[in-house]
């Protein structure tokens, strides 16, 4: 009894592996591989000034949303240079969140349409969530950058956490 | 309640309600496996690199067993593989929501509906519905004790 049950689920188990694949090679899609690979943001590259400062510059070009580590996020936070995104839902912004930050829930960032039409699109945008795991400011970037067509949007994957454990200012 | 579920034949029953949530769940998920790996990244939950290969399969074991629970071809398979997928999915779902991490669980559909509402209020409903149709894989499973027939 025993012996036939896990043998139907065997069979099961193979047959759903074999119609996976059939369906993989049907697929046609490029991006769309059988072990994926996690994606990494090209992170911009800091010059270092004459008195040993730290400069960070925005490429000319961005072929995608890149990283912003927490040296860059600060900088472009103390220069006033770039607008803050929070892409959490507004239970968790309300909170707290970086000072000055705006707030648009990637799950219902159709609803927040007329903020983001209302934004520059040559602005510098930072993006960020709750950090770590959290994937919510990848893919608002990419309704930013690939949807909306703005040029200098990135993703500050230390999120909230990593700004609040440096002692940085929220509100 | 032994007697009444044997007069409606409650094992029959399950099975059909069960087959045909596991087949509507299918559908989406194997027209749209990209769509579905995505909703699998956002429980945080498996390594990212075997996240594509589960969104080919696991709906192909949905539909499976779905038809396997409506035909009753292989179904003490099917019925055992149902509640290792629910409790699978309780689980998932459970520790997201523990976590914090609000998500549109891929359950049905794999793309977000707008306006849809409150994420976590559905991932509790959820988590209510999984474990209801738990309870049906259990009398699908159970079946003979409900008939009466060893």
């Amino acid at each position: 009894m025993m012996d036939r049950t896990i043998k139907q689920i065997t069979f099961i188990l193979l047959l759903a592996t074999l119609l996976g694949l059939a369906r993989f090679y049907f697929l046609k899609d490029d991006d769309f591989t059988l072990i994926k690979e996690a994606r990494v943001l090209q992170e911009t590259e800091v010059e270092v000034s004459e008195s040993g400062e730290a400069i960070f510059t925005i490429p000319d070009f961005m072929t995608e949303p890149m990283m912003a580590s927490l040296e860059f996020t600060k900088y472009f936070f103390d220069n006033n240079r770039a607008i803050f995104v929070d892409a959490r839902e507004s239970e968790e912004f309300d909170i707290s969140h970086i000072a000055g930050a705006i707030n648009i829930p990637f799950d219902y960032y159709d609803e927040y349409m007329d903020t983001i039409d209302a934004l520059n699109y040559d602005d510098v945008f930072i993006i960020y969530c709750s950090g770590g795991e959290c994937s919510l400011s990848l893919d608002l970037a990419d309704v930013f950058f690939g949807d909306k067509a703005f040029e200098n949007v990135f993703v500050f994957e230390g999120g909230l956490p990593a700004w609040q454990d440096a002692g940085y200012p929220t509100e | 309640m032994i007697e009444l579920m044997k007069k409606y034949n409650l094992p029959l029953l399950a099975r059909f309600i069960l087959g045909a949530v596991f087949i509507y769940a299918s559908l989406d998920k194997i027209a749209d496996p990209v769509a579905f790996s995505t909703n699998i990244d956002n429980y945080h939950i498996t390594p990212i690199a075997i996240n594509n290969l589960a969104a080919l399969i696991i709906p192909w074991v949905e539909l499976i067993i779905g038809l396997s629970l409506i035909t009753g071809v292989f179904l003490d398979g099917a019925s055992i593989l149902t509640m290792a997928l629910l409790v699978f999915f309780i689980f998932i779902i459970s520790q997201a929501y523990a976590r914090g991490i609000s998500l549109q669980c891929g359950c049905f559909k794999t793309v977000v509906d707008p306006g849809l509402g409150d994420l976590k209020q559905e991932m509790l409903w959820r988590i209510f519905e999984d474990f209801l149709f738990l309870g049906l894989a259990i009398i699908v499973y159970f079946r003979h004790a409900f008939r009466g027939t060893k």
